[in-house]
């Protein structure tokens, strides 16, 4: 499934290139929805510093990876991709990419959309926000 | 008589900061679930306790989700997973 891309890294992302990569797979694409994951500067009522990104990451790849699998046979996707940064990412930085590439604009919309989503239920990766004065570990993502 | 089973236990984010180790081995019954591990490793970190009883905390054994009755075999990595908070 060489149309479908998913991994953790630690860099940023290449947006021009992967929205470049997503296209190339089929010309009967005809809408690609991109949604990108960014850190915000204030959280909980207080102003964050940084986030940290834990990651179980053998399993989080490959969750990624089944979850994407399932959500191109399932939206009938020409391609997708999805990654994840790790480590630690100031506010303003990009935190998850996700390019859903389709015949139409409905199928992608609605593959993005139940990508992230899927994405902060099942794949093992924690963040922590740290402020100006104190930690914590986020629990739920609203 | 049967031997007692080796794993591998992983911890993860706010579990890892509160037993203060990543990762160690442990060794339970022959037959043991993972609730019994749980009840090896908060006897040897008693700050898990709180977190055990207080979140939901899923369980992965060779990276796959489980349920706590799963019935562990030698050598099996048992992560044991905060609410996950990505994206």
């Amino acid at each position: 499934m060489e149309h479908v891309r998913t991994g953790l890294q630690e860099e940023d992302f290449d947006i021009g290139r992967e929205i470049e990569r997503a296209k190339k797979f089929s010309r009967r694409t005809g809408g690609v929805t991109l949604f990108l994951g960014v850190a915000r500067d204030f959280s909980q009522d207080r102003d964050v510093v940084k986030l940290e990104f834990d990651a179980y990451r053998e399993m989080a790849g490959r969750e990624l990876e089944e979850m994407a699998g399932e959500a191109a046979e399932r939206f009938g996707l020409l391609a997708l991709t999805i990654l994840h940064r790790w480590g630690t990412i100031h506010p303003g930085e990009n935190i998850v990419l996700i390019i859903a590439a389709a015949g139409h604009r409905e199928e992608s919309f609605t593959a993005a959309r139940w990508c992230i989503d899927e994405l902060k239920k099942r794949v093992p990766i924690w963040k922590k926000e740290f402020f100006t004065d104190g930690e914590i570990w986020v629990q739920e993502s609203p | 008589v049967e031997d007692a089973v080796k794993v591998r236990v992983r911890l993860f984010a706010m579990l890892r900061e509160a037993a203060g180790i990543d990762s160690l081995e442990l060794t339970i019954p022959p037959g043991g679930s993972i609730g019994s591990l749980v009840g090896e490793l908060v006897e040897k970190y008693p700050r898990l306790g709180d977190l055990f009883e207080s979140r939901h905390i899923l369980v992965a054994v060779n990276q796959r989700y489980t349920g706590m009755d799963k019935e562990l075999s030698e050598g099996d990595e048992v992560a044991f997973l905060p609410p996950v908070s990505g994206g």
